[in-house]
C-alpha cells in the first residue's frame, strides 16, 4: 500500500513537474526579443484581456488657442479643477479653470495691462495660491517681477543673472525661478505669502534637462544621465540622488511631474508612465497608438494631475498648435478594440510612428500593436536571431498582420509564398510606377514601398566639365570619381553607399545570382577613386560626414550623399548595413539647390542605373489573422493623410505618391517674401524634378547580407590589403555558398 | 508442514492473486517514465513527426509538393557541400578524439594519485563558455593572431586560417580540445570497470602490456567505445556553434556543415528543403546509430 502511495505521489510530482516545464517553455510572441509598443493600456501585473475599462483620450483644448506663439501651463487646483494659464506673445494672458474639460470658465483676470507695456520683452507668467499672477518681464533692461491681482500691480524687489526662462508653481504657495545666463542655471524660490525671493542656488552639474519643483524640494535631471538630483529649497542644499528607469535622452522629449516625493509620473511618444525614484521598473498607465501622445508630430510638454484620478497632458502638434488633452478612466470602454492589428518592423522609425499614428486615429475601432525587432529589449540578438524569431511565427500562423520589409530576405518572403498578393490595393496611376512595383513579380504585387532614396547628380549648368546628362554606365562616372576636385568623399564607406546602391542591382540581379563582371567593375572603380581622392585610410569622416562638396568653378558637380540620419531613437544601432542605403535627402534640399546664383536651373541626373532604394515596404503576410486590417494599413500607408504625415518627418526619402512631396513644398514657400533675392523654384521645377524621379525603375538590393559581404572586402580593397582580383574571388567565394543555396 | 511444502505455498500464493495488468514495480517504473516520454513525446517526436510532415508541403504547410523537396535537397550543391563537409568533419574527429582520450586515460590512469590534476586540467575546456572560445580562436587564427605571428617570426609564411582549407583543421582542432576532456572521463570509468583479476591471470601467464591491452583492455572496452561513440558523434554537431560565431553563416567552404545550411534555410524560409534534409539527416544517423550497434553486438558475441 505505501509503495502504492510512493508511487501516485512521485507520479504526481512528475507530472506538476512537466506541466511546470510545458508552462515556462512557451513565450507570446513578442515577449521575448524586441519591443512592443501596445495598442492598449497595458498595467502590468493585472490581468487585461476581457476585462473592462481603460484610460479614454478626450481632446479639451480651450477654444481659439490655434495660434502661434502660445504657451500652457496646467496645474490641479484644490477643488478639483484644472487650473490652465494660457499665454500668447502680444497679448493679454488667461487663467481658464475646468473641471473636465468641457467648458473652461476664465478665472482670476489679470486685469493690468503688463503686455501692453512692455510689448517688445518676453512675459512668463504662474499663479499663485491666492490666485495672484506672478509675472516675470524680461527684456534687455534684465528681469522684472510683478505680483498682479485685483487690478493692482507690485513690482517685486528681484535681481538675477541672466533671463528667467521658466517660472514653476510649487506647493506651499512658493514658487520656482529658473535663470540660465552663460549656460549656467541658476534658481529662485519665490514666497507668495511674504512676497520675497530668496538667495539663489545652482544645481551641482549645470547641464540639467527636466526639472519640478514640489514640496519644497528641486528635482532636477542631470544632463545625459539617467539621475535625479534633489535640493532643499529655498537653502539649495543638495539632498539625495536618485537613478531613474528612464532613459536619459528620454528627459529632452518628455513632460513630467514628481508626486509624492518619490515617484516620477512623465508622459511621451510612447505613453503615460510612472517609475518610483531610485526604481528599476516603469508602469505604464497609458498607451494607445491611436492616443496622441503616439503622433512623431506631437511634442508632449506639460502632464499635470487631477483629482479625480485623469491627467491632462499639454503639448504641440507641430511647431504652432498647441492642444491639452485629458485622459481619464472610463469603466464602461472595452479594454479590448473590435479589432485588433498587429505591425512587425526591424528597425523603429519615425515614417512608421507616423503611419501608425494616422491609421489608428483614423481607425479607433483597431487596437494597433507595433513589433520592433531591434530594440532595447532585444539585448544582443543579432538581426539573424530576431529574423529567426520572426520566421518561427510565420511558420506558426502566429505571425504579424503587417510586416515592414526593410532589412529582411524579401525575395525569399516572396519565393516562398509567405506574402499575400496585394495588386490593386491602390490606384497606380498615382504614384511612381517604376518604383511602386519594385516587388511585382509574376502579375502580382507583393509588397509596396511606401517612400524611397536615390542618388542623384547635380551640375551648375555652364560649368564645363563632364556633361552629367550624358554619363550611362558607372564607367562613365570614371574621370568624375577620380577627381577630387570635382566630387569629394569624406571617407570610402561614403563612396561605397553611393557606388554600391547604384551597382547592386547589376552586381547582384534579383539577389539570385553574382555577375562577376559587373562585380569586379565596381570594385575596381570604387578602388581608382578612393586611390585618387587619397581617402584610403579613412572610413567615415566624422567631422564632415558624407557630404560631398561640389566645386562650382571645376565642375559644378554634386551628389548628393548625405548620410542617412538616424533619427533620434535612442535603441538605433548603426552598421554598416544600417548605414548603407541610397541617399537620404530631402525634397527640399533638392529643390533649394535648383537655384545658385548667377546660374540657371541645376541639371539634375540620377546614377547611371537608375537605381533607387525602396523604403519602409510594407506587406501582409499570407495566412495574417487580420489580412484585411493589413490591407488597409497598407493602403493608408500609401495613401494622401500619411504620405503628407511622413513628409513631415522627410527623414526616408521622398514619397511615393505623385505630388505629395511638391504641394508641400510649394505650401511651405508661399509666404516667402517676394523681394527675396534667391530664386524660388516653382510649380515647374517640381514638375522638372518629378520627371528626373519618374526615371527610377530598379531597386537597388536591400539584402544586407550580401552588401556586408562585399563592404568586408571592399574596405580590405581599399586599404591595399588585397587586390581587385583577390576581392572579388573573396566575395566569389562567399556569396557563391548563398546563391547556391537558394538554387 | 516440511519445508518444501511450505515454500511451495508461498510461490504459489502471489501468483494466484496477481491482479490483471503491470505488476508494482512495472507500474512504478511506468509512472516514473511517464514524464520522460511525454516530455520526449512532445518536444521531440512530435515535432519531428510535424518536420516529416511539413517536408512534403510547402512552407506555409499548405500544399501537398511530395517529394520535391528531397529532390531539390539532393540536387543542391551546398547540400552536397555541407554534408560532405560534415561526413568529413565527423570521420575525422571521431576517430582522433577516441584515440587521443583514450590515450590521456591510459596516461592518467598509469600515473595516479598525480593523474588528478591532468583530469582536472583535460575538463576545463569543457567549462570554456562559447564565446571565449571563440574569441580565443580570433586572437590564435586571425590573420594578425599568436600563429601567424609565430609563424612569420620563425620565417614562415602567414596563413590565412579562416579563409583557406586550414579552417576545418582549426575546428577539427577545437572540437577534440574540447571533449578530449569528456571522453576522457567516459574511458576512465570503463577502464574501471575492468576486473583487476583480469590482468593478474593474464600476467600469471605470461603476457605483456601491450597483450593485456590488446586482449584485455579493448574488448573490455567496446561498449563503452560504443556509448562514446553514438555521444561524440551527436557532440560533433555542436561544434556549428563555434564555427558560426567566428565565421558567419557563410563560411570558408571547407568548413561549411549541414547546419549552417539549415539555419541559413530557416533564415531565408525554406522549410520544405529545410525539413526534408532534416528526416534525411535523421534516417542516415538513426542508420548509423544503429549499424555501430550491431557491430558492436557482434563483437560482443
Amino acid at each position: 500500500m505505501k509503495k502504492t502511495i510512493a508511487s501516485i505521489f512521485s507520479f504526481a510530482i512528475c507530472l506538476a513537474l512537466l506541466f511546470a516545464a510545458c508552462g515556462s517553455a512557451g513565450s507570446a510572441p513578442g515577449e521575448s526579443g524586441g519591443a512592443m509598443i501596445s495598442g492598449g493600456n497595458s498595467i502590468p501585473g493585472q490581468p487585461t484581456a476581457g476585462m473592462a475599462g481603460k484610460y479614454v483620450q478626450q481632446d479639451v483644448t480651450p477654444g481659439g488657442l490655434a495660434a502661434e506663439n502660445v504657451s500652457i501651463g496646467l496645474r490641479g487646483l484644490p477643488d478639483g479643477r484644472m487650473l490652465a494659464v494660457v499665454a500668447t506673445h502680444g497679448e493679454k494672458p488667461k487663467a481658464l479653470a475646468s473641471a473636465d474639460g468641457a467648458a473652461w470658465e476664465e478665472v482670476y483676470p489679470i486685469g493690468e495691462p503688463l503686455v501692453a507695456e512692455n510689448p517688445d520683452s518676453a512675459l512668463r507668467y504662474v499663479i499663485d495660491d491666492e490666485g495672484a499672477w506672478w509675472v516675470v518681464v524680461t527684456g534687455e533692461a534684465g528681469n522684472k517681477l510683478y505680483r498682479v491681482q485685483d487690478g493692482a500691480q507690485e513690482e517685486i524687489p528681484f535681481t538675477a543673472a541672466g533671463k528667467i526662462t521658466r517660472l514653476q508653481y510649487g506647493g506651499d504657495n512658493t514658487i520656482l525661478l529658473t535663470a540660465v545666463a552663460n549656460d549656467s542655471a541658476q534658481w529662485y524660490v519665490v514666497d507668495c505669502a511674504v512676497r520675497s525671493v530668496s538667495a539663489p542656488f545652482s544645481p551641482v552639474s549645470q547641464g540639467f534637462t527636466f526639472t519640478d519643483y514640489a514640496d519644497g524640494i528641486v528635482y532636477s535631471a542631470l544632463y545625459g544621465e539617467p539621475t535625479i538630483a534633489t535640493y532643499a529649497a529655498p537653502g539649495g542644499q543638495p539632498k539625495d540622488s536618485y537613478s531613474v528607469p528612464v532613459d536619459a535622452q528620454l528627459f529632452n522629449a518628455m513632460a513630467g511631474q514628481i508626486q509624492g516625493g518619490n515617484t516620477l509620473h512623465y508622459a511621451d511618444n510612447t505613453g503615460i508612465h510612472k517609475a518610483a525614484l531610485g526604481g528599476t521598473y516603469v508602469e505604464t498607465l497609458v498607451s494607445g497608438q491611436s492616443y496622441a501622445f503616439a503622433d512623431p508630430n506631437f511634442t508632449p510638454w506639460q502632464l499635470a494631475f487631477a483629482q479625480d484620478g485623469s491627467y491632462w497632458l499639454a503639448g504641440w502638434y507641430g511647431r504652432d498648435t498647441p492642444k491639452v488633452y485629458r485622459y481619464v478612466f472610463d469603466e464602461s470602454a472595452p479594454l479590448m478594440a473590435a479589432e485588433s492589428l498587429s505591425i512587425w518592423s526591424l528597425a523603429d522609425s519615425q515614417s512608421l510612428r507616423h503611419a501608425v499614428s494616422a491609421f489608428s486615429q483614423a481607425n479607433p475601432e483597431t487596437d494597433v500593436s507595433v513589433h520592433i525587432g531591434r530594440s532595447a529589449d532585444s539585448g544582443a540578438q543579432t538581426d539573424d536571431d530576431i529574423i529567426r524569431q520572426l520566421n518561427t511565427e510565420l511558420v506558426s500562423g502566429t505571425g504579424p498582420d503587417v510586416l515592414i520589409l526593410d532589412g529582411l530576405p524579401i525575395q525569399s518572403l516572396i519565393r516562398q509564398g509567405m506574402l499575400s498578393d496585394l495588386s490593386g490595393l491602390v490606384d497606380e496611376s498615382q504614384y511612381y510606377g517604376g518604383i511602386l512595383g519594385a516587388y511585382a513579380q509574376d502579375g502580382k504585387t507583393w509588397a509596396y514601398p511606401t517612400c524611397f532614396a536615390v542618388n542623384l547628380m547635380m551640375q551648375t549648368p555652364g560649368a564645363g566639365g563632364t556633361d552629367i546628362e550624358s554619363i550611362q554606365t558607372l564607367e562613365d562616372m570614371r574621370p568624375l570619381l577620380t577627381d577630387a576636385a570635382s566630387v569629394e568623399f569624406g571617407g570610402y564607406i561614403h563612396l561605397f553607399e553611393t557606388m554600391y546602391t547604384a551597382a547592386s542591382s547589376q552586381i547582384f540581379p534579383k539577389d539570385t545570382e553574382v555577375n562577376e563582371d559587373a562585380l569586379r567593375a565596381f570594385l575596381s572603380l570604387t578602388k581608382d577613386a578612393v586611390d585618387a581622392q587619397g581617402i584610403a585610410g579613412t572610413e567615415y569622416d566624422g567631422t564632415f560626414g558624407g557630404v560631398t562638396d561640389s566645386d562650382e568653378a571645376v565642375g559644378g558637380l554634386e551628389i548628393y550623399a548625405t548620410p542617412p540620419s538616424l533619427g533620434y531613437f535612442v535603441n538605433d544601432t548603426l552598421s554598416v548595413a544600417d548605414h548603407a542605403a541610397a541617399t537620404i535627402h530631402r525634397y527640399m534640399d533638392v529643390m533649394f539647390s535648383l537655384y545658385k546664383p548667377g546660374a540657371g536651373r541645376t541639371v539634375i541626373a540620377p546614377l547611371p542605373g537608375g537605381v533607387f532604394m525602396p523604403k519602409i515596404i510594407a506587406a501582409v503576410p499570407a495566412g495574417a489573422a487580420n489580412a484585411e486590417g493589413g490591407r488597409a494599413f497598407v493602403k493608408a500607408m500609401l495613401e494622401g493623410q500619411t504620405q503628407e504625415a511622413l513628409r513631415n518627418v522627410g527623414l526616408d526619402g521622398f514619397a511615393m505618391r505623385r505630388g505629395v512631396d511638391a504641394e508641400l513644398f510649394l505650401e511651405s514657400i508661399a509666404d516667402f517674401p517676394e523681394d527675396s533675392s534667391a530664386v524660388l523654384p516653382t510649380e515647374e521645377d517640381c514638375a522638372y524634378l518629378e520627371g528626373i524621379l519618374g526615371q527610377f525603375v530598379t531597386p537597388a538590393s536591400v539584402n544586407l547580407g550580401l552588401r556586408e559581404k562585399v563592404y568586408e572586402q571592399a574596405k580590405r580593397l581599399y586599404s591595399g590589403e588585397i587586390g581587385v582580383d583577390e576581392a572579388a574571388n573573396a566575395i566569389l567565394q562567399s556569396t557563391r555558398l548563398y546563391f547556391a543555396e537558394q538554387h | 508442514m516440511s519445508t518444501s511444502a511450505r515454500k511451495v505455498k508461498q510461490t504459489k500464493r502471489p501468483i494466484a492473486k496477481r491482479p490483471a495488468g503491470l505488476p508494482g514495480e512495472s507500474r512504478s517504473a511506468a509512472a516514473l517514465l511517464l514524464p520522460s516520454l511525454a516530455g520526449l513525446g512532445v518536444f521531440f517526436l512530435a515535432p519531428f513527426i510535424d518536420t516529416v510532415r511539413r517536408s512534403f508541403y510547402d512552407t506555409r504547410g499548405q500544399s501537398f509538393i511530395g517529394a520535391q523537396g528531397y529532390a531539390s535537397v539532393v540536387n543542391n550543391d551546398a547540400f552536397q557541400l555541407a554534408a560532405a563537409n560534415t561526413a568529413k568533419f565527423v570521420a575525422v574527429c571521431i576517430p582522433i578524439l577516441l584515440a587521443l582520450s583514450l590515450a590521456l586515460a591510459l596516461l592518467v590512469r598509469a600515473i595516479r594519485p598525480k593523474g588528478k590534476l591532468f583530469k582536472t586540467s583535460y575538463l576545463l575546456p569543457m567549462a570554456v563558455p562559447v564565446a571565449s572560445m571563440v574569441l580565443l580562436w580570433q586572437i590564435l587564427f586571425h590573420q594578425n593572431g599568436l600563429v601567424n605571428a609565430g609563424l612569420v617570426a620563425a620565417g614562415a609564411k602567414p596563413v590565412d586560417f579562416m579563409g583557406s582549407g586550414a579552417a576545418f583543421w582549426v575546428l577539427v582542432g577545437t572540437y577534440v580540445w574540447k571533449n578530449a576532456g569528456y571522453n576522457m572521463i567516459l574511458w576512465l570509468a570503463g577502464l574501471d570497470g575492468i576486473s583487476g583479476s583480469l590482468y593478474e591471470a593474464a600476467k600469471v601467464d605470461g603476457a605483456g602490456a601491450w597483450q593485456c591491452f590488446r586482449f584485455i583492455t579493448m574488448p573490455s572496452l567496446l561498449p563503452t567505445l560504443g556509448l562514446m561513440a553514438i555521444l561524440s558523434l551527436l557532440n560533433s554537431f555542436k561544434v556549428f556553434r563555434e564555427a558560426y560565431l567566428v565565421a558567419g553563416p557563410y563560411p570558408h567552404g571547407s568548413i561549411y556543415l549541414l547546419q549552417h545550411l539549415f539555419n541559413n534555410w530557416f533564415q531565408n524560409l525554406d522549410i520544405s528543403r529545410l525539413c526534408a534534409a532534416a528526416v534525411m539527416l535523421a534516417v542516415v544517423l538513426t542508420g548509423v546509430i544503429l549499424l555501430m550497434q550491431r557491430f558492436l553486438k557482434n563483437n560482443d558475441d
